[in-house]
């Protein structure tokens, strides 16, 4: 998929022309950016859009998520930190009694 | 006002061009000061005089806006104007220019299939090698593949490379946008503070000359008399239509110059 995301109204008003006029290729318009097939077509439409605005559009590609694509580790830490018992408890702290991973750690690691 | 062309000057209030080949597109020309066949000496136009200065019965014209400027021709000032100001200084301030020249063209042929084509040839040769044949042939295409697939690769890192620099520059043109946002909202709050100022006498006026017309949807041309009326212009407003009685009684109605140009 394509994440677009505009950076001047002139952009964003043609990336609303987009993907009103291509709502089977858009899959979400939030406001002044949106999330478009990855397929050709759409990708032609972001490039249109940037070589009409230049540097007001920011073109990513993005991947769908799956909690499965990420370590187990870190799925763990996440659930079992939001089911605390204590809601003031940061996070760093929760980590050190257990055997989650601290914040250091989950920075310099990638996901 | 004067007004010159083919040896003949018209002074005054009215100009009567109808009798002469000249369209109303070159004497509009002429009243913004650029190059036109005839001459029209007179005060330079402002914003106001650009939205309804030139008057016809296909003039697009979007009449909230244009009352706003009728007010500020007026001289009327809005609350928001100085904030405005202020966030335009800011906005103007923001430098994007100074971002590195546009990327290089994206390399003509992919990466994927040179990188493909390598590999078959790669094969090929191992193939050929093993049964003991000749493989010079393929080892010179697999040389000028290769040599393609690292060009190709290099303007990619480039293409990378010009992608993380713009990143500091994005953080530039969002800043312009909020501010962006931000003026464009002050400046619809100043129009509609304008246009709520003037609105009655705009609607006096229309109604002397279309009783029933629906004020913010009437006929362009009557719109732009009656604005005419309630605004202030200096320049000659050009008719390519009499609305009123006679070119006279249109001048005086709407207090300006008029040059009137035939149909």
């Amino acid at each position: 998929m394509f994440l677009v995301i505009t950076y001047s109204r002139a952009a964003r008003r043609s990336l609303r022309n987009v993907t009103r006029a291509h709502e089977e290729t858009t899959i979400r318009h939030l406001g002044r950016a949106a999330l478009l097939d990855g397929t050709a077509f759409g990708a032609f439409q972001v490039l249109r859009l940037q070589e009409k605005h230049g540097g007001d559009v920011q073109i990513e590609r993005v991947e769908p998520f799956v909690p499965a694509d990420v370590p187990s580790d870190v799925r763990q830490a996440a659930r079992q930190y939001e089911d605390r018992d204590h809601p003031s408890i940061p996070y760093r702290q929760f980590a050190s009694g257990r055997d989650h991973p601290d914040p250091g750690q989950l920075r310099d690691r990638t996901a | 006002m004067i007004v010159r062309y083919d040896g003949q000057t018209w002074c005054g209030s009215v100009a009567d061009l109808r009798s002469s080949d000249l369209d109303s597109g070159d004497v509009l020309t002429a009243v913004r000061g650029k190059a036109s066949p005839c001459g029209v000496h007179c005060p330079t136009p402002d914003q106001f005089h650009e939205r309804v200065g030139h008057v016809h019965p296909e003039m697009g014209l979007r009449i909230r806006t244009a009352l706003a400027d009728a007010a500020r021709s007026r001289g009327a000032v809005a609350p928001q104007d100085e904030k405005r100001a202020r966030l335009r200084d800011r906005r103007d301030a923001i430098d994007v220019a100074g971002q590195p020249p546009r990327r290089a063209d994206a390399p003509a042929t992919d990466v994927r299939a040179l990188e493909e084509r390598v590999a078959t040839l790669r094969g090929r040769i191992t193939a050929l090698e093993e049964c003991e044949q000749d493989a010079s042939e393929e080892r010179a295409k697999l040389r000028e593949a290769a040599a393609r697939l690292s060009e190709t690769e290099t303007t990619r890192l480039a293409a990378e490379e010009y992608r993380d620099q713009t990143r500091s520059d994005r953080d530039r043109r969002e800043q312009r946008m909020v501010l962006d946002d931000r003026i464009g909202n002050l400046e619809r709050a100043a129009r509609a503070h304008l246009v709520d100022r003037l609105r009655d006498r705009y609607e006096r006026a229309l109604f002397a000359l279309a009783p029933t017309a629906d004020p913010f949807a009437a006929d362009p041309v009557f719109a732009a008399l009656a604005l005419l009326r309630i605004g202030s212009v200096a320049a000659p407003v050009v008719l390519d239509t009499v609305p009123l009685a006679s070119p006279a009684a249109t001048a005086t109605w709407i207090e300006a110059p008029v040059i009137v140009c035939g149909e």
